[in-house]
């Protein structure tokens, strides 16, 4: 039966194919985010639930009570035409829990260590933070070191500006002065950090690692490093849970 | 107006309404609205009846909100539905139980809420009855049943167009603010996991985008010309301008479809395009003279059937994604003298289907045409453009195009689906997946009239009245085909058919019923069927100038709403999207909240358990499950002297659990504490799953303790173990790691058996059977605590029953503990008092014992003088301590069953001065039962000890050499490091005695306490062959997978299987027993010393391990026949 075949061969004309024109459709999947696995340290009571609050929710709560675990929380960030999708580990900042923080920032690929700038202590603190993660973080990180409390510049300022910048850019950190309780810099911290982490890195690196959200790939994969543990907990079904 | 009236006043006399109820309707956003379900029968018989779902309008008759017609296929559920929105108090009233009742019929379902099950009861009892009647009755959807529902139908349609346009739009408006509320990741039937949460968050941002698309899009109006054209197989031979050239504008578009471009029936094979080009220049000769330059860009052509598209030029970059598909049904199904060709294409950011199609001839096949319609539809689809893996990434990049299944109600629902073309993996679309569907052509539908009368009121001008008989007419309102389609009025005469030449009807032999044919038609979108604009026909006409064919061209210019989208707007919207997706999506993690962060246990004490209980609740809005996960490189979740329950759990929102955290510090766990290693404080990790994680810090106090010790510290401080300093504790490993004798021992027996012989030397002074008191040395040669129990036991046990057989009493061991590690005296008199004698109460009041004194004094002298053994069960007095010593010994002169010589100075017992603090005292139990305790005691005292008696390193070769003889086994023994050979001859002086005293009795002969303290004493390397040493691997595996302790539990162990299984084995049973009871530290301590018989424990589990290994049981008998050696009386005492 030759007849559909050649009444087929014979019968279309079609003057134009597809275009590849740029449409929405392609502009929509390159909407699709990118996870980035961000964790807050530093000592206790500096703000580092405030700061992301601020950020996740445009809110600021006085007189938080202490975080004592690890809180969760996602937020999208926007850099010009890509979407970071923060996977947030707000840690506790009591000393006690300090053996505890490597569950959070392994395999982060951000750290936001926050002082507070009216308490010089805070910002030693956050030094040795800094330490232990260029000693033992995925050796890519990001960190950003945030001074917050800028709201009370005027009257309690116990950190130098210029001191803790130049201790930033000596160690090749990203540096700003923030305040969860007015918001000011607060996105601006998150921005610059979308904007320094190697996102094509990742982009290629979740292409690869898909679903098997283990080993180094479980960085852009795995949500929490917790599930790439090597009892298998938990592991996420998908790299991507967007 | 009441219910009734309201309902009554709606129906017909011809209908009534058999019952109702009201009740909550659920919106498919889970919003609630207030109707009444009515049943309504038909009176006319056959008891044909109806749901109606109705609406109350104030002040006003009842609205039909939703009929369901009672068909075979009518069904209805009622399930108990828990309410979900815990938070919304106005909505839902707590604790409240819903019942869900769901009815369907055909593709009609609603989802209704009722709180009063038994108000539904009539409503339920009804509807099943008439359900059976239509099983009985067979009443199935068009079967000619149920047409009384048709005005209802009506009524119900106008009704809801009665409503003005503004009421309309703010409804929509409405409709979709309510669609976007609900959080899409708190699913309301059913939890959401882990697998189809990006598929939820696609669906929904796709939703969302739909609903906010005039945000973002401009609409423009665009005109389009749409013509059709059955040839006839005729070239072009007259100029086409006439029917071109009739829009009055230039419109954006020109869609053409020919039919019968090619009548030679070597065509159906063989189609060539030399009759479109040929067409194509007549078209384009035709538009020349048009203000706008117009440019073709796609075509199709099926043998006779052709479409094409022409664009103006400007608008040439517009136009994408073009594709065209054709479809045979004719000849066979499958030819293509009939069917369709389509093209599919983005104009804009508008996807527009133009369908050309041939549908079979003849008057009478009306059933045809529907089904050569319908199979178009069907299987007309079109391939993705490239870049959309699949048919959900297409509709996600396209949420505003509608869809099949946007159409599946109006016009799907009319085609026969056998599985739905698209969908889910699919990379295709239908025709339906546009914003604009036309289909044209030559539908060949004809007027049901005969040729004379439609000729007549065609000269008469009476288009209307023909139409009442226009088949196609008919069969849409009959739903059968083009269900959903629209068509401008026909204000011309039928196409179809003239003398080719002329412009008058067929006067052939055949006289053809002039019919309209020649149709445009345009799919109504389901998703903007409120919008008069979206698509409409300016006008449609044919064209009577055209006389080469027997049909008369038709053409229709329309003015279709195109969209543009503005990418900066859609940006916004796009983000804003993701933004409320990122509340959501953290407004539905797991939330669970504990009460506390912080377990103070306070006082641990050796086997004493502690259990605090902290409350988890789910404070979150959806199903949260915790476990707790160890700590960064750890394996487990808490610490070895920890048990958790449960450790694992799953909450529902509101829900709460109670997780009890215990502390119990055993065999296994005590020394790593004893020595400083450990302490009793650890953080747990409660993590939710995909949530966050809480700390919860526990601490506790331990207790140091003679259990779980060595033998050689305990000899070395000359206080009580309690008192040890924190660096006297940590010296202690230090000390011993480094002792020479030992670690000889262990790597070469021969050498090593030289140095034991010195060391034996070395303390030859401390060697004979003395009471513990400080050497020189400031030492002990054997531990106190040791000699304290023995020295009871000695003293008050050796006529008591099942010594060593029968098991403790809980609280009476923990005060004996209690009084070892402080270095309190036992108070003898509560021990030995009987329970039946006094209230328990007493026995801690100071001044009943005063008041007693002289009394329990005489009583205690009388009863010894007058019988050689307190007689059990008589009444045991309570004394002062002081004169309970005097009493003691003098009771112990008495005893005939004492063995002078080994014990000497027993009285004098104050070299360990007792700690401050009084011990609660426990309830009297009887001698019996403290005897029994104490010889508990004894055996989980030897059994706790980090290093056993006979050290494990020299153990078997103890057994291997000395077992046969006597001679041999204390040659064995003499290599022992003084301390343990101290405690080795204390305890086998002991053991003498104890078989002295039972003598001729037959309870405790010679092997069955070897059997007893064998284990106790010695225990069986595991390195006897293969499978022994997997064991012991296994074991030393889990020894430091428990946790901290590793250095010192695995040291013991490593060379102590027999030992470790026994550890392990209550541990276990611990965790069991935790597990089950949930409950209290006593309750626990009880379970499992009651299990435990201080010989049947260890007997018993050696017993059930030797069967594992035959090496391993034979190993056990030579130790038994070792250890009869020491104990047979036969043989002389250990010097």
């Amino acid at each position: 039966m030759a007849a559909r075949p050649s009444a087929r061969d014979a019968a279309a004309s079609l003057n134009n194919s597809a275009t590849s024109a740029g449409g929405d459709a392609q502009n929509a999947a390159n909407l699709k985010p990118i996870q980035v696995k961000l964790v807050l340290l530093g000592e206790a009571a500096v703000g580092k639930s405030s700061l992301v609050l601020r950020f996740v929710n445009n809110e600021f709560q006085e007189n938080k009570e202490p975080t004592i675990g690890a809180a969760f929380l996602t937020q999208k960030c926007k850099l010009d035409d890509k979407i970071i999708k923060y996977e947030i580990w707000d840690t506790a900042g009591q000393e006690r829990f300090h053996s505890l923080a490597p569950m959070y920032y392994r395999n982060a690929q951000a750290a936001v260590v926050v002082y507070d700038i009216t308490k010089p202590a805070s910002l030693d603190k956050a030094k040795s933070w800094v330490k232990e993660l260029q000693r033992q973080a995925n050796p890519n990180i990001v960190i950003a070191l945030v001074g917050n409390k800028l709201d009370l510049e005027a009257t309690a300022r116990g950190v130098p500006r210029e001191e803790a910048q130049a201790y930033a850019t000596e160690a090749g950190l990203l540096f700003s002065e923030a305040s969860a309780k007015t918001g000011d810099n607060v996105m601006d911290v998150f921005t610059e950090i979308a904007k320094k982490i190697p996102l094509d890195q990742l982009l290629a690196s979740r292409g690869r690692a898909g679903g098997a959200a283990s080993g180094s790939g479980a960085a852009a994969g795995g949500r929490v490093d917790l599930n790439a543990g090597p009892g298998g907990r938990n592991a996420q079904p998908g790299g991507c849970a967007c | 107006m009441p219910e009734s009236e309201a309902i009554n006043a709606l129906l017909r006399p011809t209908e009534v309404c058999k019952v109702f109820v009201e009740l909550r309707y659920v919106k498919r956003n889970g919003e609630r609205k207030r109707r009444i379900l009515a049943v309504i029968m038909n009176v006319q018989g056959g008891e044909e009846a109806c749901v109606f779902i109705l609406k109350r309008r104030v002040g006003d008759a009842a609205g039909i909100f939703e009929i369901l017609p009672i068909y075979t296929d009518f069904r209805l559920s009622v399930s108990q539905s828990k309410p979900v929105n815990l938070n919304d108090v106005n909505r839902q009233q707590q604790g409240r139980t819903d019942f869900t009742l769901r009815l369907s019929s055909g593709s009609r379902e609603v989802k209704l809420e009722i709180s009063a099950l038994q108000s539904l009861q009539p409503v339920l009892v009804e509807l099943k009855r008439l359900m059976a009647v239509a099983q009985q009755r067979g009443y199935v959807l068009d079967g000619g049943t149920h047409n009384w529902v048709q005005f209802y139908e009506n009524s119900r349609k106008s009704a809801s167009s009665a409503l003005t346009q503004a009421e309309k739009y703010n409804e929509a408006e409405e409709e979709r603010a309510q669609s976007s509320l609900p959080n899409p990741f708190i699913n309301l039937d059913s939890s959401v996991s882990g697998g189809n949460v990006k598929a939820i968050k696609e669906a929904w941002a796709a939703k969302e985008l739909r609903a906010r698309e005039a945000k973002f899009v401009d609409f423009e109006s665009k005109r389009m010309f749409v013509g059709s054209w059955n040839v006839n197989g005729q070239p072009p031979s007259q100029s086409i301008a006439p029917w071109l050239q009739t829009a009055e504008e230039d419109p954006s578009l020109f869609v053409l479809g020919f039919q019968e471009l090619d009548l030679n029936t070597q065509a159906y094979l063989y189609s060539d395009t030399t009759k479109e080009e040929e067409w194509s220049k007549a078209i384009e000769q035709a538009l020349k003279s048009r203000g706008k330059k117009y440019v073709k860009v796609a075509s199709k052509q099926l043998v006779g059937m052709l479409i094409v598209l022409y664009i103006d030029e400007k608008e040439r970059d517009k136009v994408k994604e073009i594709s065209a598909e054709y479809l045979g049904t004719g000849l066979l199904g499958m030819m293509g003298n009939k069917g369709a060709t389509a093209i599919r294409f983005r104009y804009y950011d508008s996807y527009f289907c133009f369908v050309n199609s041939h549908l079979a001839a003849d008057a009478s096949m009306v059933e045809r045409r529907n089904q050569d319609y319908q199979e178009i539809c069907r299987r007309i689809v079109f391939n993705l453009p490239s870049q959309y893996p699949d048919f959900t990434a297409y509709t996600h990049s396209n949420p505003w195009v509608a869809s099949y299944y946007d159409s599946r109600h109006s016009a799907a629902s009319s085609i026969a689906v056998a599985g739905s073309p698209t969908g889910p993996g699919k990379n295709v679309t239908t025709v339906f997946d546009v914003d604009h569907l036309f289909y044209l052509g030559d539908l060949n539908y004809r007027i049901s009239l005969p040729g004379s009368d439609v000729k007549a009121l065609v000269s008469k001008g009476d288009i209307e009245q023909l139409l009442q008989f226009d088949q196609l007419l008919m069969e849409q309102s009959a739903k059968r085909a083009f269900n959903g389609f629209k068509e401008g009025p026909i204000t011309f005469p039928p196409t179809f058919k003239y003398d080719i030449g002329t412009s008058r009807f067929d006067t052939s032999e055949k006289q053809r019923t002039p019919s309209f044919c020649d149709r445009i038609l345009w799919f109504q979108n389901p998703l903007h069927t409120e919008d008069p604009d979206w698509a409409k026909v300016l006008w449609y006409r044919s064209c009577m100038d055209l006389t080469m064919s027997d049909h008369k061209p038709v053409m229709a210019l329309f003015e279709t709403k195109v969209r543009k989208v503005d990418k900066e707007r859609f940006t916004t919207v796009h983000e804003d999207i993701h933004r409320e997706l990122d509340k959501f999506e953290n407004e539905s993690l797991p939330d669970l909240v504990v009460n506390l962060n912080m377990l103070e246990f306070g006082d641990i004490r050796f086997n004493v358990p502690v259990t605090k209980t902290l409350v988890v609740e789910n404070k979150g809005q959806v199903l949260a499950q915790y476990r707790f996960i160890p700590k960064p490189d750890e394996k487990h979740p808490c610490k070895p002297w920890c048990y958790i329950n449960p450790p694992v759990s799953m909450l529902l929102p509101g829900d709460q659990v109670k997780v009890n955290v215990t502390v119990l510090v055993d065999n296994e766990t005590a020394p790593s504490l004893n020595f400083g290693v450990d302490t009793l404080e650890d953080i747990l990790i409660l993590h939710t799953e995909n949530g966050k994680d809480h700390f919860l810090s526990i601490s506790g106090t331990w207790l140091n303790s003679c259990f779980g010790n060595k033998l050689d510290a305990l000899c070395q401080f000359v206080k009580p173990v309690r008192e040890w300093t924190m660096e006297e504790r940590k010296s202690i490993l230090d000390l011993s790691e480094s002792s020479p004798e030992r670690d000889a021992l262990t790597e070469d027996g021969a050498e090593s058996a030289e140095g034991s012989e010195r060391t034996i030397h070395d303390h030859e002074d401390g060697l004979s059977p003395t009471p513990p008191k400080p050497g020189a040395d400031n030492r002990f040669s054997l531990p106190f605590q040791l000699w304290r129990v023995i020295d009871f036991l000695f003293r008050f046990g050796m006529d008591i029953d099942n010594l060593f057989t029968s098991s403790g009493d809980p609280a009476t061991e923990e005060y004996i503990r209690e009084c070892l590690d402080t270095g309190a005296e036992f108070d003898v008199s509560v021990l030995l008092m009987d329970p039946d004698s006094e209230p328990p109460e007493s026995a801690d009041d100071a001044d009943d014992d005063e008041a007693d004194d002289e009394d329990g004094d005489t009583s205690r002298r009388s009863s010894t003088t007058d019988s050689p053994t307190p007689p059990s069960g008589s009444r045991t007095p309570i004394e002062k301590r002081d004169s309970v010593k005097v009493d003691i010994d003098k009771l112990l002169k008495d005893n005939p069953h004492v063995h002078s010589q080994t014990l000497v100075g027993l009285g004098s017992s104050t070299h360990i001065l007792p700690s401050s603090g009084t011990i609660p005292r426990p309830r009297p139990r009887g001698r019996a039962v403290a005897v029994c305790s104490m010889a508990e005691t004894l055996i989980k005292f030897l059994d706790s000890l980090l290093e056993p008696v006979v050290p494990d390193g020299m153990s078997t070769r103890c057994i291997q050499e000395g077992y046969l003889t006597y001679v041999a086994a204390r040659q064995t023994v003499q290599r022992l490091p003084s301390t343990n050979y101290n405690v080795f001859k204390y305890v086998v002086k002991f053991l003498r005695a104890v078989v002295e005293n039972y003598k001729g009795r037959g309870e405790l002969n010679v092997e069955r306490l070897a059997e007893i303290f064998g284990p106790a004493l010695l225990r069986i390397p595991k390195s006897l062959d293969g499978s022994a040493t997997n064991s012991s691997e296994s074991l030393a595996q889990f020894n430091t997978n428990r946790g901290p302790a590793v250095s010192l539990a695995n040291k013991r162990s490593s060379s102590g299987i027999k030992y470790a299984t026994v550890s392990t084995g209550k541990s276990g049973q611990l965790a069991g027993k935790v597990m089950m009871s949930g409950g209290t530290g006593g309750a626990i301590g009880m379970t499992l010393s009651g299990t435990t018989t201080p010989a049947g424990s260890t007997a018993n589990l050696a017993t059930a391990r030797s069967g594992s290994g035959n090496a391993e049981e034979v190993m056990i008998r030579k130790r038994r026949m070792f250890l009869m050696h020491f104990v047979d009386l036969a043989n002389p005492e250990l010097d």
